[in-house]
Formats: structure tokens, C-alpha cells, sequence
């Protein structure tokens, strides 16, 4: 079911779609065909380093829509893999059925433009995380992001999304070892808890961030 | 230092094609005044039998309202043009496809992130 919301209308006609984690949607240098509305799960968007590793970009939730930036700017390509994090639930539209849909409607050309804008201050956000320069500061910042992303709304927010040390350390361009004992540091000060799934104590984390001077964005603050 | 209002420059270029620039915030005033500079350049070379071809430079373009948005579709809509290349930053590009797409002339709008690049589409297919 797809939750009302400006861009929703969008996909009204599309019946869902379900992907098992771990499918990829779209491929580093397709074409954007397809625009998707993710109802349910989350994906993650990362492109593979010459290393070998793969660095995660951005994660999509519940009520994004994507690869719109690769769509509007006319990039022709779209520059990343979108791979499901989770078992997700989407509604795809054919991006010239989009084309249709938006000639002649300002109200829907001005919901793209406010949410792409809302993108935009979201991927700001994950810029913030890999200019800063040591690993503690980055671990922070990322995980303001995250709780944004895939956080519940409380103050022991819990990520809903299975997240190793591994895919810390691929977010922020760290090794696993020292996301790992940075990890360690922030459990014992309480800030971060549980394993499996990670919970972040929302105002340590931000009385933390001030007593270093870590600019961050949080948008549900 | 703050972007001055509204500022659009609209100039021929020699090489066969108009140039605008948009400096700093728009209202839908100013983007109808950069409308109907352009409107002008239509008329003139429709008078000598000349398709117009418009390279925009959005570099520096600030922030836009909701009114000065339905003045650019309309502009898009209005101005007889056979292409109009547009350059600058992702989200400017993205606002102005945007625009393009509900003023239903995507195929002869495009926005790119570099002078050179916009300027090859613009001439490349020149007859």
C-alpha cells in the first residue's frame, strides 16, 4: 500500500513489487528506465573502488524515490549500484512514463524539485562524513545519518538495518579494524549499543558531537 | 557576500547563438524579464530566417521561489527556440530538466555541468 505523499501519487497505477535482500535493482552504468518508489525496506547505493571494496554512498528508505538526480540531470547513466539492504517493496514507474505524467503539471514538477532539494541537504549530510578527517568524527557524523535514515524516532533510536563493522567502515571510508575499536569507545560511553542491531542514544551522541565542535546535520532534531 | 537580485544578462554571441546569464535570486519578475529578452532574439532572427539556439549560463543562479519556477515553464513554453543548452551546478541542472519536463520540451532542453560540454550539444547538431 502506498502511503500518501506528494510523489506517491506517482505510482499509484504501478502494483508492487518485491525484491529479496541482496537483489541488486540497478546496475553501475544502466540507463534510467525505471524510477522506483521504495513502500517498504531499505536500499543501499555504493560503487565498487579500484581496490575492489565497495563504498556506500547514500541508503534510500522508506518514501524515497530513485535514481531521480541520474533521471533529471540527464546523466544519461546512472553512476551507482542500488542494491536492496533488506527485503524491500517498490512500485516502478518507466521513467517516460514519468515524462507523461509531470508535462503540464506544475504541482508534481514542484513536489520533484522540493524533494530532490530534500535529497540534496541528505547527501550534504554524507558529504560532512567523509570530509572530515579523523575516524571518531566520521563514525559520528555517520551515525547522525543513519539514525536520520533508518533510525526508529526515539531517543534510543534503533537501525533497522543489518549494519557489520565492515559496512561502517565501508560508509566511511575507514578500515574495520579502527571502525571497530571506535565502535568499542562509543559502547563504552553508552552511546551505541546491541550488535545485531545497533542502537544509537540519540542525546549522548549529540552532547558528544558539541563537546568536540562535530558539525552535523539532523534533520530530526 | 550576497547574490544580487535577479541580475539577467542576455547578449548574441558572434559565434550564432544567444547567451543568458542568471545571477542570483530570481523572482518570477526577473525571469520574465529574461523572457522577454529572449523573445526579442527570437523575433530578430525569425526575421533572417534563423533558428535560435540559446546557451544559458546558471553558475551562478540562487534561489529560486515557486512563482519564478511557473515563469521559467512558461518561458520554456513560450520562447521559439530549437535548443537551449544550460550550464551549472547538479541541483541547478535538475531544477531546470525539471522544468523542461512539464513544459514538455526535454528533447531540445539540456542542462550540463560544463560550458563546453553545453556548447558542443548546442552547435554539435547545427545543420
Amino acid at each position: 500500500m502506498i502511503e500518501e505523499n506528494s510523489l506517491a501519487i506517482l505510482f499509484k497505477d504501478m502494483g508492487p513489487k518485491r525484491y529479496p535482500k541482496g537483489q541488486i535493482l540497478i546496475y553501475e552504468g544502466d540507463p534510467p528506465e525505471n524510477i522506483y518508489y521504495l513502500s517498504q525496506g531499505y536500499v543501499k547505493v555504493y560503487h565498487i573502488l579500484d581496490s575492489g571494496a565497495e563504498r556506500v554512498i547514500f541508503i534510500y528508505g522508506h518514501g524515497d524515490v530513485f535514481p531521480l538526480t541520474s533521471y533529471l540531470s540527464q546523466a544519461g547513466v546512472v553512476r551507482y549500484f542500488y542494491e536492496c539492504m533488506t527485503d524491500v517493496e517498490v512500485n516502478v514507474l518507466p521513467s517516460g512514463r514519468l515524462e507523461k505524467k509531470i508535462k503540464d503539471d506544475m504541482t508534481l514538477g514542484e513536489s520533484l524539485i522540493r524533494y530532490t532539494y530534500d535529497l540534496n541537504q541528505q547527501f550534504f549530510q554524507r558529504i560532512d562524513v567523509l570530509s572530515v578527517n579523523d575516524a571518531r568524527s566520521k563514525i559520528i557524523s555517520l551515525l547522525f545519518f543513519l539514525v536520520n535514515k533508518v533510525g526508529t524516532s526515539a531517543e534510543k533510536s534503533e537501525l533497522c538495518v543489518p549494519l557489520t563493522s565492515q559496512t561502517i567502515a565501508n560508509m566511511c571510508g575507514l578500515t574495520r579494524e579502527t571502525t571497530s575499536a571506535q565502535l568499542q569507545h562509543l559502547r563504552e560511553q553508552g552511546i551505541v549499543s546491541g550488535y545485531k542491531t545497533i542502537i544509537v542514544d540519540v542525546p549522548k551522541l549529540e552532547k558528544l558531537s558539541t563537546k568536540l565542535g562535530i558539525r552535523h546535520f539532523n534533520p530530526k532534531s | 557576500m550576497g547574490h544580487a537580485k535577479g541580475d539577467i544578462r542576455t547578449v548574441f554571441n558572434p559565434a550564432g547563438f544567444v547567451e543568458q546569464k542568471y545571477v542570483g535570486d530570481q523572482t518570477a519578475a526577473s525571469v520574465l524579464r529574461g523572457r522577454k529578452q529572449l523573445e526579442r532574439c527570437a523575433k530578430k532572427l525569425l526575421d533572417e530566417h534563423k533558428d535560435l539556439l540559446i546557451l544559458i549560463d546558471i553558475t551562478e543562479l540562487g534561489k529560486t521561489d515557486t512563482e519564478s519556477r511557473i515563469a521559467g515553464v512558461r518561458g520554456i513554453k513560450s520562447v521559439p527556440y530549437e535548443r537551449a543548452a544550460m550550464y551549472g551546478s547538479l541541483s541547478t541542472q535538475v531544477l531546470v530538466n525539471t522544468l523542461a519536463l512539464v513544459a514538455g520540451k526535454k528533447d531540445n532542453t539540456r542542462a550540463f555541468s560544463d560550458r563546453t560540454e553545453a556548447l558542443k550539444w548546442l552547435l554539435g547538431r547545427r545543420s
